[in-house]
């Protein structure tokens, strides 16, 4: 292979590798970023959800109240929404993925809350005139449950966070993570480029060197061209060709 | 110097170590694409590209001479170590810059230290790719290069003289190239025969595959948290332990002894020192075990006490009790053995047996040189009378090999280590020995040193495996002229 063509090859290589360097680079940091964008997501849409969630019990209990005091059963309705934007909000919840031990805490005490409200629309009459001797322990039984909800929930916004934020924390690592394939990709080029200039010194430069030397101590001291080379190639080539020359001048000068 | 030829062969090497992280990708492909193959993969194409750029420039050299030999192994176990570190640090876990260099150093050198808290936790090619370091580092990164690639000719001769140490080669009697046909195929031999019998005695087969590479090599990775401890099987300590024997016995030998009469064995007298060191120190550890009260009988006291004392003298390392609740006297055997050794010529480091019954054999004869002034009193191993620069060299290495324990004790001890743990740390580390005693003890790992220390024991493992000479060689900067 000719000197050309191993320089050239030498530095198409340095040039795939620094993109390659580059593209991993790309990727990695595509990823990071991704990930950075999901932890930033996932933490405002956790806190609207629980929001939603504790907006719509607190909707529920609102209903079941004024029904309770006022015995108006036409709040059936807004309690029903109010139950519908729950199990929406906690499905959302649950597809969020975080499987948080909170979450389980959540259906479990809903379970309970609406155990305790079950069938009071149904047969519906004024609490204050059909539940009066039971009234003390159905109002202990939901103030329980719903108690119990709203801590859930809070709870889950709060273990929601803490999750996010042990995430973010391993943005960090994952940020040292992202580089190092490129750094590695970079080190071996710099090992490459160290190797491919000295070898370029050695096989290129150098020669060029002892061939103007060689021809410079012929025309000031007539010495003869000698010089050793390694391998044949265009530099080789060259050297032949000076060899070439001198012989043909020292002939005409003969002559 | 011809460097561009050093580089050339330094280069082969890196692409025969590429060639193993692809293969370990391949594992970590076969067992479902795991968290390994990436990274593997990765490292494979980067060391390829590393290792194949020289060979376009450089031609192949006829004839390389004995500096060049040395700078070769010398740079190629080095840069070995660079590379093997890449699958880690792409990995990521517990791996930092410290902890990759030392795993790496530690597998290439086959001390088969970790210093990974968890090592069930990496996947299978990583695994993989740890245990195939020491084995290449076993069989000598240059020596397999040479075999494997077949274009290096008469460059054969002056590389094998580099990677075995004088006191070995004496025990070669054959051609250049077929010595490193034997050792090789001795190699794979022993380590497909161990394989199959780990197989057999209940391993699975990666398990298997992987304790074949450390055993043979002396490495001492294990791919469970708690080494051998982990099946606890006597069938399988028993196979280790056989393995762990054979490899610290000089191959040259063992070839003989399989291609011959195994009676050819026991006709050395460094072997059979060798094997009476083992016999001796297992029983009398196994003994002070019983005595202690430490094993509710007799023969668990003897399993372990001759496990330990085969793992320890072969430099291997492998693991199957607390040693840091043996008794003082167990401990103290077991540093002896940490410094003596296998024999020269086997894939264990430290001093070696070859020198320390050299050393006796010198004591006695100074002994009865001053009974006999005038007495011409030779020193013979195995029948042959050893040259006095033999002699003084090996006496020599000794003193040296002792000096730089002592301040390699030093410099640990000064930076926070206790004197037990930084003694045994350098003694094993210097050994490619494994486990020490004290927080690095047989069922503690370096995970708890400092990055510092970490790679400060890498330069004793490296000393170590090149036979302290051949590394301080490279820095003497008049002999590069």
């Amino acid at each position: 292979m000719g000197l050309r063509q191993k320089i050239i090859i030498g530095f198409c290589a340095l040039a795939l590798l620094l993109t390659f360097s580059g593209f991993v680079s790309f990727v990695e940091l595509s990823r990071l970023s991704k990930r950075t964008k999901f932890v930033l997501d996932s933490g405002s849409e956790s806190l609207e959800i629980s929001k939603r969630m504790l907006d719509a019990v607190q909707a529920q209990n609102s209903a079941l109240m004024y029904s309770f005091i006022t015995g108006d059963n036409r709040n059936e309705a807004s309690y029903k929404v109010a139950r519908e934007q729950f199990e929406v909000a906690l499905a959302d919840a649950t597809n969020l993925g975080n499987e948080l031990k909170e979450l389980e805490a959540i259906y479990h005490w809903r379970e309970n809350y609406y155990q305790a409200v079950s069938g009071y629309f149904d047969t519906f009459t004024p609490f204050l005139y059909t539940y009066a001797e039971d009234e003390d322990e159905f109002l202990t039984t939901y103030r329980e449950s719903y108690n119990e909800l709203n801590s859930a929930i809070k709870d889950y916004m709060m273990a929601s966070q803490n999750y996010l934020s042990n995430k973010a924390m391993q943005l960090e690592e994952n940020a040292y993570r992202a580089i190092t394939p490129g750094i590695i990709t970079l080190v071996v080029c710099i090992m490459i480029i160290l190797v491919f200039a000295y070898l370029i010194d050695l096989y290129y430069s150098r020669p060029i060197t002892d061939i103007t030397r060689g021809i410079g101590e012929y025309l000031r001291y007539n010495r003869p061209f000698t010089v050793k080379m390694e391998g044949r190639d265009e530099v080789f080539e060259l050297k032949e060709k000076v060899n070439d020359l001198i012989a043909l001048c020292k002939r005409r000068k003969d002559i | 110097m011809r460097l561009q030829v050093v580089i050339r062969y330094i280069g082969m090497v890196i692409l025969l170590n590429a060639g193993f992280m692809l293969l370990s990708a391949g594992i970590s492909y076969a067992y479902g694409m795991d968290s390994g193959f990436y990274p593997l993969l990765l490292a494979g194409v980067l060391t390829s590209a590393l290792g194949a750029f020289p060979l376009i420039f450089v031609a192949k050299s006829e004839y390389i001479s004995t500096k060049e030999s040395y700078v070769i192994v010398v740079g190629a176990w080095l840069v070995a170590c660079l590379v093997g570190t890449f699958p880690y640090l792409l990995w990521g876990g517990e791996f930092d810059v410290s902890t990759a260099w030392f795993e790496s150093v530690s597998g290439f050198s086959t001390t088969g230290a970790t210093a990974l808290s968890d090592i069930e936790a990496l996947p299978h090619g990583l695994l993989f790719w740890r245990s195939v370091t020491q084995w290449l580092g076993g069989a000598g990164v240059v020596m397999f290069a040479l075999i494997v690639l077949p274009a290096m000719g008469r460059t054969k001769m002056s590389l094998y003289s580099v990677e075995l140490s004088p006191l070995a080669r004496d025990n070669y009697k054959y051609r250049a190239q077929k010595i490193v046909r034997i050792l090789i195929s001795l190699y794979i031999g022993m380590t497909t025969v161990q394989a199959v019998l780990l197989a057999m005695a209940g391993m699975s087969w990666f398990d298997a595959v992987n304790h074949a590479f450390s055993t043979i090599a002396t490495g001492g990775f294990s791919t469970r948290n708690l080494s051998i401890g982990y099946y606890n099987s006597t069938s399988i300590e028993l196979i280790t332990i056989v393995f762990m024997v054979l490899s610290g016995i000089h191959f040259g030998l063992l070839f003989s002894a399989v291609t011959s009469k195994f009676s050819t064995l026991f006709r050395s007298e460094v072997v059979r020192y060798y094997l009476l060191t083992i016999l001796i120190a297992g029983a009398v550890i196994g003994l002070s075990l019983w005595n202690g009260g430490l094993y509710d009988n007799f023969g668990s006291a003897i399993r372990h006490s001759y496990f330990q004392a085969s793992t320890i003298i072969t430099t291997t390392g492998f693991v199957t009790a607390d040693t840091n609740i043996w008794t003082s006297f167990a401990v103290t055997v077991l540093i002896l053995l940490m410094f003596q050794c296998g024999c020269a010529g086997s894939t264990s480091g430290g001093i070696k047996t070859d020198r320390v019954l050299l050393s006796l054999k010198v004591l006695r004869a100074r002994i009865l040189q001053q009974q006999h002034p005038n007495a011409v009193i030779r020193v013979r191993l195995n029948g042959i009378t050893q040259d006095n620069s033999v002699v003084n060299f090996a006496m020599f290495f000794i003193v040296i090999y002792l000096l730089i324990v002592i301040a390699g004790t030093i410099v640990v001890t000064a930076a926070g280590l206790d004197l037990m743990t930084g003694f045994s740390m350098v003694a094993s580390c210097m050994g490619n020995v494994g486990p020490g005693f004290g927080e690095i003890g047989s069922m503690s790992e370096y995970s708890a040193i400092s990055p510092f220390l970490k790679v400060f024991s890498t330069l004793f493992m490296l000393l170590g495996r090149l036979e302290i000479f051949g590394l301080l060689q490279l820095f003497i900067i008049k002999w590069w002229k």
